[in-house]
Formats: C-alpha cells, structure tokens, sequence
C-alpha cells in the first residue's frame, strides 16, 4: 500500500519537474531583482559620503525620511495615492471582472480573440506614448478636445492641463482604459478554467445567464479576486509613476490631485540627486505596503481562511 | 510541498551565490586587468592609467579612436594612458555617484551644474598641492577670478571650463518678418539697471504688438527651458546663489526672498499681460518641445535666449529660419555661471598627479582640446583653408563617428578651432574680451552647501514646480497665484533656506575678509 503511494508520489513529482524548470527564470528574476538589492536598506539610514565610501559613511538614524513628513504636501500626496489606489482597486476589479465574463461570453473564436487583443492593446503601450495621446485630445492649442469636440457641443474649452478638478476622473478613466485588458485576461482564464459541467447542470435546471453569473462564475472567481486585491492593497503606497507624472504632462496646477509620494519624491530629489533620501522613501513604502498586506491577509483568513494568502 | 519549497530555496541560493561568484570574479578581474596594466607601466616609462568620466550628448563610435590618439600624445608626453569612459548627460551625476561608490577607477570627472553637491558628498579632492607645479599651466590660462568659482575653504577643488562666460539674455526674432514689416530692434539695450531694463520689455511689448499683427497665427514668444521665459528669473546685477531660493540683494549683502521682491512682480506683470495679448504659447507651461523645433515650423517668430555672441549664426544653422538677435540684459558672472561646468579629480582617485597632468594638458594643449572637441583630424574633421574646421569629404554630420560638438565643455574652447567654414574666427578673441570686462557679483567664489536644509529643499522644488512655471510663462494671473505662491514657499521653509545661506554667506565673507 504504501509502495504504491510512494510511487504515484514520484510520478506526479516527475510529472511536475518541467513545470518548476519553467519557474526558473522568474526566480532567478526575483532573486536578483527583488532580493540581492534589499541589502541595500542600509543606504536610508545614512549620509553617503563618497570620499568615505558607502560602507564608512555616517550613520544619520532617521533623518533621511523627515522630508516625507515635514512638509505640508505630505497630507495631501498620501491621501491622493491612497485614494487613487483604492479607486483603481474597486474600479479595476469590478470592471475587470464584468469584461472577463463578457469575453468569455463571446462565441466565436475570430470574436474573441479580436476584443481580447483590442482591449489589450493599452497595456502594451508606454506612458510616453499614452501621455501624448492624451496631449492631442487635451492640449490647449491644438487638442482635439478644445478644437474641434467642445466647439461642436456648443461649450467653452477648457485648459486642461491647468483644471485640477477634471484629473481624478481622467487619471481613473486612462488609468483603467490601460489596465484593463490585462486584469480581465487574468480573470477570464480563470472563468475558462471553471467546470463547463456547473454550467450545464445549470441550464438543466432553468438558470438565467444572470443566475449562472451569479452563483457559479462569481464565487469560483472569488479565490482570484482575492488574491489580486491582498496584492495591490501591497502597494497602495506607490502609485504608477508614469501615470501621475507622464499623463499630466508634469504641470505644476495639476498637483493638488496629481502629486502622489513618487512624483513629490522624483521632483524633491531632481535637484538634491540624494541617494539616501531617495532610498528611505522607497523603504518607507514598502514597510507600510508590507504592513498593509499582512493586515489584509490577517483580515481574509479571520473571514474565510481557505482563501488567504499565507 | 516542503520538499519542494526546500528545493526552491537551495536553487535559488545557488543561483544567488553563483551570482555573487561572477561579480565578485568579474571585479577580481578588471584589477587583474587594471593592475596589470600599471605594473607593465611600472616597468616601462612609469605610464599611469586614468579613467575619464565624459559626459556625451549622445553615443559614438569614434570615442576609441579619439583616445588612441589622446594616448600617443599623452604617453609620450606626460606618461598618461587616458581611459575615457563616455557617459550621456542625463545619467551623468548618478552614474559618477555609483562608479565611485562601486570602487569602480575613476579619476577625472566633470561638474554638470552638481559642483556644490559634489563638495558636499567630498567627491572632489582638493587641487592645492599640484596646482602650481603640474596645474600652473591651467592655472594660470585660467585666471584668478574664475578659479574664485571654484575655491571653497581657500582649497580649490576644480577647474571651470574656459569658454564664453558672459551669456547674456537676448532676444531672438525672425528677420524675414522684421524687415518685411519694417520694425526694428534698435531701441533694445544692454540693460545695466533695472529700469533700463523695463524699458527694454515696455520697447518689446510694442514690437510684440506689431508683430502679432504682422503674423497673427504665430506666437512671438515659447520657453527654451521648461516651464520658463528666462526674462522673469533675471535682472541686471543679479546673483541667484546657486539657486533662486534666496538671492543676493542689489548692495550685496543680504540674502533676500527674491519671489516676494517689487522686481519679480513687475516682470510677471509683462509675461501674464503678453500672454494675455495671445503673444506667447498657450501651452508654454508644459511644453517640453524645443524652441528651435517650433522656430522652424514657424509657429514661433522668436524667443528669449541666454548665450554670447554668434547665436544668430547657430540659431540659423540649427533651423533654417534666419533670425536677429540682440542682447538685452548686462550679464552677472557669478559664482555658479562660471562653476556650471568644469572638471574635478575624483576624491577616489589614486592618481591625482597623473589627472592633474592630464587636466593642465586640456587647459593648454591645442592638440588635446581639438581631438575631445572635433575628434581625430583627417577622419573626422578636416582644416579648412580659413582656419575653421569642417567635416572631410563623405563625411557628414549623419554618418560622423564622433560628432559630439561638445566644443563648449572640454577645457579651454580659446584653443580649439571654429566649426563651419566662413565662421568668424576672430570670435574667441571676443569672447575672452567679454569675459575680461563682465560684470562680476561681489560675492563671486562663494558655493552655498544645501544639506543642512535639504529637507526644507525637496519640499520647495516641489512647491516651484506647481507655481512656478505657470507664473514665469505667464499662465498664471500674478495678482491671484503669487500670493499664494510666496506664501507656499514659506510654508515649505524658504525662511529657513534663506537664513541657512545668509548664514553661509556670513562666514565665508568673515574668512574672506570682506
């Protein structure tokens, strides 16, 4: 009896070697890019002197992060990267989620795979590039939108890029216009993974599409969208730099709903090119980013453990 | 599942220690290499090796061939073999920081506008005591005003580059129009006193005017530097003091706010009400297009411009768009006009002598100068018959292995020759001139050292960044956004800066006797 467990142990541990070959590479990616430099937390906590070299330098305790608080702005970029995250998360996932299921809903395989690509296609593109789609509808003096769109509908233009009021609806619609491709693959490929027999059970007993939404897709999905929340909730601290910075064309008006703690901290240290400050803001994202995660985790596990992470 | 998480972890220890392994090889041997090199020196005729750090605009493949020839001079000459290792501009200060820090060699470097930051991180080492044997030649080309810029403690730490220092604020505007319409730009003078000043912009607001009527679907003016016109951010006597956080006032003693001054108020008067008039860009805050790019597309009759003599011949060789350009503003030399470029040994360097040596050849030596500035003569730049130089046949500026035309930047530019055939060749001697008779701020050699307020710092830049560009483009209304603006920086501790410079200044004119 036992034998024979060891052995369909083996196999399936056989059957499994290509698949760990395949992790390879990303762990090699993760050990150099993620692991390797956390050794240089160290450079926070000092002032580097480079006649000294990094290793002598002075230690400075917690100096290096006082600019992070001292300053009025601190407030205001907190809330704004935390309230911009959060509005990604909800949006991102809902919307996600709702085109997954409609992409899985498309019969036809030209049909789908021709959406699938088109909704894609945004997250391939570089903030650069999406920047100056967004100059063209926007700009003062040749954008589509003051040129030719507002005219037409009879109102005044707007100057864009000097109207706070109008970025967290533009920052949230790029920003999920861009994104979007890429979470509804992920949840799709989880709806196609789902047992095509729960459907047809369904259909047997009179289910509306509605109900077999409902009862099968979601809560099967459920394992999925948990995991990506815990994961951005991880990095609710940092805000896509391209985002904030590039699509704003870096205008100065814009700041009180486009600064968030990256920009402030690219624009601050531009001039100053200190290392240490730049790596205790790093660092200070990422200990409230891994707080936040084990927080939510804890959270999860207390509410349906099967689905935590850890 | 343990066994596996195990193996995962033994694997990826491995890879990381094999990693580990090939750098720490890698490291072992480049100084292999390196050690070698100087012990074969060592045996020769002593030839010491120095790394150069050279800033590039942009990535060539003559870089080796240049240093060869660098090489056959040198090795001969001074026993230097010079290792250039070409970095582009917009890298340069992190990439130095890393080199330095990764115990890379490095020995010559180059200040981008970082000479205060560098002293502060004691990357420079200090010149005293090679600089009247090895350096004299430098040092005496060079001058003691400009090595003033440089000097802090009564050490200097780095030699400027020699070149046209006196850029004045000028304005640029397309000649075809001027003459066509028959508006001339004589009444334009070289300012020396704010009101002349004024008069200058009041004369410019009428050329504006008709200019605009000339050309209603172009602007009159766009920014050459992001987010500014230049004109609001200067005036005649004006030394900013590294930065613009704390200006030196007029009688040169006190460090004042220059963003609260009656001066910085009336010249966001001229640039809100001209961009209210349609004469500047509507985009001119966030455009981060060249003005020559909008110059030659013609949707810009002119710009403001900081620079010396010749500008019209460079705006027209870069564009197409024959332009007039006359200075309007008397320049400062000050401390950071003349420190903005120049060159500094390495406070990591093992060979001071021999960069020294090297560094005295790019202050007096024509033949060094020439082969950093143009290349290798022959194949990538040939004399021309009146003593300028230019590209050999077959050769152009698309398909030149070196091109960099950093003439600006390597040295003593007085030594090297005049790009483009038909170039006035007696302009150097001009600029010398220029230099010679400049207006100097009364504090001249004093650097301001921001780490004691760099918190204070990242919380102001950011506040110019939101106000700032708005304001100097004329974006932005002055009576509404200015107060506000003023009363950020405050609130971000622009108090604190100023004291901490006047403070500085302080101390550095006691131990300067002033």
């Amino acid at each position: 009896m036992s034998k024979t467990t060891t052995k369909r142990e083996k196999i399936l541990w056989k059957r499994q070697i290509p698949l760990f070959l395949m992790t390879i590479p990303g762990c090699i990616y993760l050990m150099i890019n993620n692991y390797i430099p956390i050794f240089g937390i160290f450079i926070a906590f000092k002032n580097i002197d480079y006649g000294k070299g990094i290793f002598k330098s002075d230690w400075v305790g917690l100096s290096n992060f006082t600019y992070l608080f001292k300053t009025k702005d601190a407030f205001i970029m907190t809330r704004n990267t935390v309230l911009y995250n959060l509005a990604f998360i909800i949006i991102g996932t809902v919307m996600g989620i709702a085109v997954g299921i409609m992409l899985s809903e498309l019969r036809g395989k030209f049909k789908s795979k021709f959406y699938q690509t088109m909704i894609l296609l945004p997250y391939l593109l570089s903030w650069v590039i999406v920047a100056y789609i967004g100059y063209a509808f926007m700009s003062n003096d040749t954008g589509l939108l003051n040129n030719t769109i507002l005219p037409k509908l009879g109102l005044k233009p707007v100057s864009w890029y000097a109207e706070p009021k109008a970025w967290p609806f533009i920052l949230t619609f790029v920003n999920i216009w861009k994104g979007i491709g890429y979470s509804s693959i992920l949840y799709l490929s989880t709806i196609i993974g789902i047992d095509k027999s729960l459907y047809e059970a369904a259909q047997v007993d009179g289910a509306s599409k509605w109900k077999q939404i409902r009862n099968i897709t979601l809560p099967l999905l459920k394992p999925m969208v948990i995991m990506l929340v815990i994961m951005n909730i991880g990095r609710i601290f940092n805000s896509d730099f391209g985002l904030f910075y590039q699509l704003p064309m870096n205008s100065g008006a814009l700041y009180p709903t486009t600064q968030t703690i990256d920009t402030y901290v690219y624009r601050g240290l531009m001039q100053l090119n200190d290392v240490s400050m730049s790596a205790a803001a790093g660092l200070y994202q990422s200990v409230v980013g891994f707080m936040l995660v084990i927080i939510a985790n804890s959270i999860v596990r207390k509410v349906s453990s099967e689905n935590a992470l850890f | 599942m343990k066994k596996i998480l195990a193996l995962l972890l033994t694997l990826a220890l491995c890879l990381s220690l094999v990693a580990c392994g090939n750098s720490k090889d890698g490291a072992a041997g480049k100084d292999g290499e390196a050690s070698k090199a100087t012990e074969g020196a060592k045996n020769t005729e002593e030839i010491q090796n120095i790394v150069f750090a050279m800033p590039v605009t942009k990535v060539v493949d003559g870089i080796k061939q240049v240093e060869d020839e660098i090489n056959k001079i040198t090795e001969s000459k001074i026993n230097v073999h010079v290792t250039l290792e070409p970095i582009s501009f917009a890298d340069y200060g992190t990439q130095v920081g890393l080199m330095m820090s990764g115990g890379d060699q490095i020995d010559l470097i180059t200040m981008v506008g970082n000479f205060s930051q560098l002293l502060a991180k004691n990357q420079l080492m200090p010149m005293d005591p090679y600089l009247d044997t090895l350096g004299a030649g430098a040092k005496e080309v060079l001058g003691e005003k400009f090595l003033k810029a440089t000097t802090v403690n009564n050490s200097v730490y780095a030699f400027p580059t020699l070149n046209g220092k006196a850029a004045a604020l000028s304005i640029a505007i397309e000649k075809d129009l001027l003459d066509a319409n028959n508006i001339s730009l004589e009444n334009l003078k070289l300012a020396t006193t704010f009101d002349e000043y004024v008069a200058n912009l009041e004369e410019l607001t009428k050329i504006f005017e008709k200019l605009k009527a000339a050309a209603p679907d172009k602007v009159c003016l766009v920014p050459i530097t992001a987010g500014s016109l230049q004109f609001t951010l200067t005036m005649p006597g004006f030394d900013n003091l590294g930065d613009n956080y704390g200006v030196l006032s007029q009688d040169g003693t006190k460090v004042t706010n220059y963003f609260e001054s009656a001066e910085y108020k009336t010249l966001l008067g001229y640039v809100h009400d001209w961009y209210k008039k349609g004469y500047i860009l509507q985009d001119a805050a966030t455009t981060t297009e060249a003005a020559n790019t909008y110059l030659s597309s013609g949707r810009t009759v002119g710009y403001f411009i900081t620079g010396e003599e010749g500008q019209a011949e460079q705006i027209q060789t870069a564009t197409g768009v024959e332009v007039e350009v006359v200075k309007i503003l008397q320049p400062t030399l000050t401390t950071s006009v003349i420190n903005g470029l120049g060159f500094g040994i390495s406070s990591t360097s093992k060979y001071p002598e021999a960069t020294m040596k090297f560094l005295n050849e790019m202050y007096t030596n024509p033949d060094i100068v020439n082969l950093l500035d143009w290349g290798v003569e022959g194949i990538h730049y040939v004399k021309n018959s009146d003593g300028t130089v230019g590209f050999p046949e077959g050769v152009d500026a698309n398909n030149t292995t070196y091109g960099l035309n950093q003439d600006w930047l390597f040295g003593n530019q007085f030594l090297s020759f005049i790009w483009g055939e038909g170039r006035d060749t007696t302009i150097y001697s001009r600029l010398q001139e220029n230099n010679d008779t400049a207006n100097y701020s009364p504090v001249l050699g004093f650097s301001y050292d921001s780490t004691a307020v760099k918190n204070e710092l990242s919380a102001i830049v950011n506040v110019y960044n939101q106000y700032g560009p708005g304001l100097d483009t004329g974006t932005l209304d002055p009576e509404t956004e200015l107060p506000k603006y003023i009363e950020a920086l405050k609130s971000a501790g622009i108090d604190a800066v100023i004291a901490e410079k006047q403070k500085q200044l302080d101390a550095w004119k006691e131990a300067n006797n002033k």
